[in-house]
């Protein structure tokens, strides 16, 4: 969009210091490990040393005999759960599986499942106890692999599993299988035969974790009377509410979730793991209850995101893309529920392809199950289409950008699942990259190279409510419940600020707990700023409302004769009736009582949106080391609402995603032990590994949103990995098609050491 | 008449055709109209009245899990798909 | 994590009297080693013994002969800060700056570093092949050794029990020489070496190797010498040539496992690499300002 184009607005796109900040900055804040109600006491998890057993017996008799125990928990503690499924707003969590995964009952599917806990006066007594439990296990074949996992003769996890697809179960014995998706266009066996180029590759990528700063930590005080308090680190309070409620068989309205300050989620702090075993901990010993995960067992027994095997075969003709033959099998971890139906719907997403193929497996494999982490399913998809992608452009002699363009997605174009685009930025996208310093720059000396990637999230809606507090000062108070993991404070109180035509300065921001503000569901899908800025929106307009009405009846003018604007009340028919906003509020008083605005809503009009990302590597041949020498990452954000957030977002997520394209994974050894279970060997990037990331933020606005927002969170960590995969295939020579790209591989493969 | 994009899973029960016009003012309606000429189609998306949760629909271009009562535009576009699991 | 007694002792003669009585003992330095053992409970004592309150233990000085003397307890940063340290022991300063972070090397030792005895340490192979000392002391005496016959296995070092580590005697570099040290790792800091090489070289004025040492690291269940890189070089022309047949000795010297940090393939081929590069960066500071 040009600049004549632009709405022009007073608040949005300016970059005001964050309501946070100064508590964060001064270390005041507090986050889920700093609560400290009276008499608080401390648990220990006993984990699964196997990866997959039958648990016989548990015998808890020492642990609770040792000095200094208050309560032992284990399965047999907590409500039996049924079947069903639960929608945790992107996610859906079977209650029966979540159960079983935060207390094993009769098997354990990992290493590092959850057996048993103890509570004690110190977390050293609770550990010691706890090492006192006797569980015995009869150990069953473990299977690590989704590939392996899909084989006939494979170990199975549960032998009650059946495949399920569109409703329907079409397996007539267990597997590992969990689901299946297809989707079917044009003609794909015609378009091959008749391409002028065919590329046909196989790509894998292993499981990788958030990383999030902060391990899973959990406080709960269960009262005689019944009545549930919780402590949470989380990203939705009433998503953490309302899996307690299920897995403890108790009412939502007993259950208080207190959102503390978040130390990183990236979509792994949506399930509960801690929360229900604390509960029982409290329940039985009558104190508060908390529990914290060392950084090992957030590795080994939180939700990672899948590992992923991906066949592709494209094609093209006329320079463009033609048709496309894709089969993504997902892990899900010890339960069903990959990301692999994202993963097949958002892989072609930046092409318009006619003629398309792909099947989609959910399978499980002994290993702990995956959750949400960023566009999930996304990234895996992209780093196989955008590789094969980058072959076919080259294999036709086309520039990978130009390529690109000639193949887009735009307005109209049917993504896999017949749903028609709504206006997106892919091609704007793409010519801000083709026209950036970064990309007109040659790429010069020996061992370098250079790569480009894109890729699509769908952004989500979902729902939110909020209450907006007139003071009589003219200032207000906003009551939200969405859980601030990126800035979203600002952002809602800047659109709060911007819809009334008052100052950032009068907006006061609580995040609440779930007895305090309605139903919000989590901070997830890159929604907050734009779903929960849609309903700080309605409540803007609810309070404009209320203040016409009284400003009709002060100056005795019809309703509709009074306009709100820019802050201001007047009157169209008569120019000497103004009042400013903090005029009226002043009046609250004495022109009916307090104003305030409320929105709840499911918000629709969500939009979809799309980056493409440079980076320019070197490689060490002799060492296998990559060093990244420039990346820039260009992306269609709708309206950055707070630009210096949004490029904290982008830049945010491209590091996360270079991580996962050159040294994190989870390694195992054959008996499904995580051998690098802590931040020194599961090696994410460290501020020296990374290069400044530029940003190129494009505005297509959302038609969906009043100030045209989409969502920014999310879609930065799609093209990364395949952005760096080309950039490396380009300064090699050699295509690597498994993830991590790490110097093992590097070095393993370009002097073909066995 | 609202167009419905049959998944590849289902077109069996609908003779192959992946793109159905049929009448219908809610997604009820046009979901009952595509079984009348699929039939098997409405179990494999609904029970107990509403959609399955493993099943999403897209009304012009807007996913997710609509209630059966949900208008639909004499020109809508819906597609069945499967829900986002694991997001 | 299992209870333990605590005591910091003033003298060597209260530590030594505490080593012993058939209680287990640990030794704490740093304790940027153990103290993460023990909290993972990967090991148990029924004493930790502080070493950091005897005051020889934490002294480095330059003496007479000109070798320097690091106290087995002093903090990495003591040593490196040295401005004659870093000028004269150059090698000593590229392990002990790199070995974690900043905030590990106000705390962290030298003796604790090999007494661990972890085949990756960076210290080892510097100061092996400076040919450093360890003098080693017990109630009834004490005793020096090379550095290279330190270490028994990973985790496992040569101390008898009563023993503690007093000192490390780093030797002056002789003239036209000089060492360097470095490492792999994937990342660019906070990691552990996937391999490890040091070098030290003696240079003639024609350009002569006179003498010279390899070590290597993380290749093998201890740090290892490598003589038959050494005698690769004696005699030969300070260079390429000489440089590359050193360092097939080296990565033939290599017995590398595969784990989490690297495979068996991948160490040996790296561990060559580092040798060769090793040797040159050596050979350019034994020349430097010739
Ligand atoms: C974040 C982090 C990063 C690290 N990075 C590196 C790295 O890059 N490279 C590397 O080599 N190491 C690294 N380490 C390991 C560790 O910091 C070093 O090995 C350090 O030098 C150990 O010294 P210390 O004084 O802390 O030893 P301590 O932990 O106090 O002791 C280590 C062992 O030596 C014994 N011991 C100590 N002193 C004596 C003595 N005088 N006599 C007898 N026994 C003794 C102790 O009982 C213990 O078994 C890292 C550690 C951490 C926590």
């Amino acid at each position: 969009m040009t600049a004549a184009e632009k709405p022009s607005y007073r608040v949005i796109g300016t970059r005001p210091i964050r309501p946070d900040g100064v508590e964060k900055v001064t270390g005041k804040a507090l986050f889920g490990a700093d609560a400290r109600p009276a008499g608080l006491v401390y648990g220990k998890v006993l984990r699964s040393p196997h990866a997959h057993a039958r648990i016989l017996s548990i015998d808890t008799r020492a642990a609770e005999a040792f000095p200094g125990v208050l309560a032992v928990a284990t399965a047999r503690d907590l409500p039996a759960a049924s079947d069903e499924v639960q929608a945790l707003g992107e996610t859906a969590v079977n209650l029966k599986e979540l159960s079983d995964n935060v207390l094993a009952s009769d098997r354990v599917l990992y290493r590092g499942h959850a057996v048993a806990a103890v509570a004690a006066a110190s977390v050293h007594v609770a550990e010691e106890a706890a090492r006192r439990i006797r569980v015995e296990y009869e150990p069953l074949p473990v299977v690590l692999d989704v590939r392996e996992a899909m084989l006939d003769d494979a170990p199975l996890l549960n032998e009650r599993l059946l495949t399920r697809s569109m409703g329907k179960t079409i397996s007539d014995r267990p597997s590992n299988v969990a689901s299946k998706v297809q989707f079917v266009g044009g003609d794909v066996e015609k378009a091959f035969a008749e391409a002028d180029a065919v590329v046909e590759r196989h790509f894998t990528t292993k499981m990788v974790h958030q990383g999030y700063i902060e391990p899973q930590t959990a406080t709960v005080q269960w009262n005689p009377d019944g009545e549930i308090t919780v402590w949470a680190t989380t990203q939705g309070a009433f998503a953490c509410r309302g899996q307690l409620a299920e897995v403890l068989r108790r009412p939502a309205s007993t259950i208080r979730v207190i959102p503390m300050e978040v130390g990183g989620g990236f979509g792994g702090k949506t399930p509960v793991y801690l929360e229900p075993v604390a509960a029982i901990l409290s329940r039985k010993s009558g104190r508060p209850v908390m529990l914290t995960m060392s950084r090992s067992e957030v590795f080994e027994a939180t939700g990672p995101t899948s590992g992923t095997s991906i066949h592709v075969k494209l094609a093209a003709s006329g320079g463009r893309l033609t048709a496309a033959q894709l089969d993504l099998a997902y892990e899900a971890g010890a339960y069903p529920g990959s990301s692999v139906s994202a993963g097949a719907m958002t892989m072609l997403a930046p092409y318009d392809v006619e003629n398309f193929k792909i099947d989609g497996y959910d399978v499980v494999v002994n290993k702990p199950k995956t959750a949400a982490y960023r566009a999930p399913g996304s990234p895996a998809a992209a780093f196989a289409l955008e590789q094969a992608v980058d072959e076919l452009a080259r294999a036709i002699g086309a520039d990978p950008l130009a390529f690109r363009e000639a193949s887009s997605s735009r307005e109209g174009t049917r993504m896999v699942n017949g749903m028609p685009f709504p206006r997106i930025g892919h091609e704007e996208c793409l010519r801000a990259a083709m026209e950036s310093a970064h990309y007109r720059s040659p790429i010069e000396g020996p061992n370098r190279g250079r790569g480009v990637a894109s890729g699509y999230w769908f952004n989500a809606g979902m729902q939110s409510s909020v209450t907006v507090a007139v003071n009589t000062d003219g200032t207000v108070n906003l009551v939200e419940g969405s859980s601030d993991l990126s800035g979203t404070r600002a952002s809602l109180a800047m659109q709060l600020a911007e819809s009334l035509g008052i100052e950032y300065s009068q907006v006061r921001v609580t995040v609440a707990d779930t007895d305090s503000v309605g139903h919000n569901d989590v901070s997830g899908g890159s929604r907050t700023t734009f779903a929960t800025g849609l309903a700080v929106h309605q409540a803007a307009l609810d309070i404009q409302q209320q203040m016409r009405t009284r400003a009709a009846k002060l100056w005795g003018c019809a309703e509709d004769e009074v306009v709100y604007e820019a802050g201001s009340l007047r009157c169209t028919t008569d120019e000497a009736k103004t009042l400013t906003f903090a005029g009226m509020a002043a009046q609250s008083a004495r022109t009916g009582g307090p104003i305030n605005g409320r929105a709840s809503l499911l918000a629709r009009g969500a939009g979809g949106a799309f980056g493409t990302h440079i980076a320019d590597v070197e490689v060490d041949p002799e060492t296998g080391k990559v060093q990244v020498l420039r990346y820039t990452a260009v992306q269609d954000v709708g309206t950055a609402i707070h630009p210096a957030y949004v490029e904290g977002q982008i830049q945010g997520g491209a590091a996360q995603g270079i991580g996962w394209a050159l040294n994190e994974e989870y390694y195992y050894d054959d008996d499904g032990r995580l051998a690098n279970a802590s931040f020194l060997d599961y090696r994410m990037p460290t501020a020296l590994d990374l290069p400044a990331i530029d940003t190129v933020i494009v505005e297509v606005p959302n038609p969906g949103h009043p100030y045209g927002v989409r969502g920014a969170g999310e879609v930065p960590i799609v093209p990364p990995l395949a952005a760096i995969a080309n950039a490396i295939a380009d300064a090699t020579g050699h295509r690597f098609s498994d993830l991590p790209i790490s110097p093992r591989r590097i070095v393993e493969t370009l002097h073909h050491l066995e | 008449m609202a167009e419905v994009w049959v998944p590849a899973l289902l077109r069996p029960l609908c003779g192959g055709t992946a793109r159905l016009q049929v009448e219908g003012a809610t997604l009820g309606d046009v979901l009952r109209a595509v079984e009348a000429r699929c039939p098997g189609f409405m179990e494999r998306v609904v029970s107990e009245g509403a959609l399955r949760p493993e099943i999403a629909v897209a009304i012009d271009g807007e996913a997710g899990s609509f209630p059966l009562f949900e208008p639909v535009g004499p020109a809508s576009h819906v597609s069945i798909l499967p829900a986002i699991g694991g997001g | 994590m299992e209870a333990f007694e605590y005591v910091a002792p003033r003298t060597l003669a209260d530590a030594y009297s505490l080593l012993g009585n058939g209680r287990r003992v640990a030794a704490l330095a740093g304790g940027t080693d153990l103290i993460v053992q023990l909290r993972e409970a990967r090991r148990s004592c029924d004493l930790v013994l502080d070493l950091k309150r005897i005051p020889e233990l934490r002294v480095v000085t330059i003496a007479a002969d000109g070798s320097l003397q690091v106290g087995a307890a002093a903090p990495l940063a003591d040593v490196y800060e040295i401005p004659e340290v870093r000028r004269r022991w150059p090698a000593l300063v590229d392990a002990a700056s790199i070995i974690g972070g900043t905030a590990v090397q106000g705390r962290a030792s030298l003796g604790g570093n090999l007494c661990n005895a972890s085949p990756a340490a960076d210290s080892p192979p510097a100061l092996m092949v400076m040919g450093a000392r360890l003098r080693i002391g017990s109630a009834a005496g004490t005793r020096e050794l090379p550095v290279g016959e330190f270490f028994a296995g990973p985790g496992q070092n040569t101390l008898l029990p009563g023993e503690l580590l007093l000192e490390v005697i780093v030797p002056p570099m002789p003239a036209h020489s000089a060492a360097f040290y470095h490492r792999f790792i994937p990342r660019n800091e906070m990691d552990i070496a996937v391999a490890s090489a040091g070098a030290w070289l003696q240079v003639g004025s024609d350009g002569t190797i006179e003498g010279a040492r390899i070590a290597i690291g993380a290749v093998a269940p201890t740090p290892l010498m490598v003589p038959a890189a050494a005698q690769a070089l004696h005699g030969r022309k300070a260079g390429a040539e000489a440089f590359a047949l050193a360092a097939q000795e080296a990565a033939s010297a290599a017995r590398p496992i595969t784990d989490m940090r690297g495979s068996a393939a991948q160490r040996r081929h790296l561990v060559g690499v580092l040798a060769r590069r090793a040797l040159e960066r050596a050979h350019q500071r034994a020349t430097e300002g010739r």
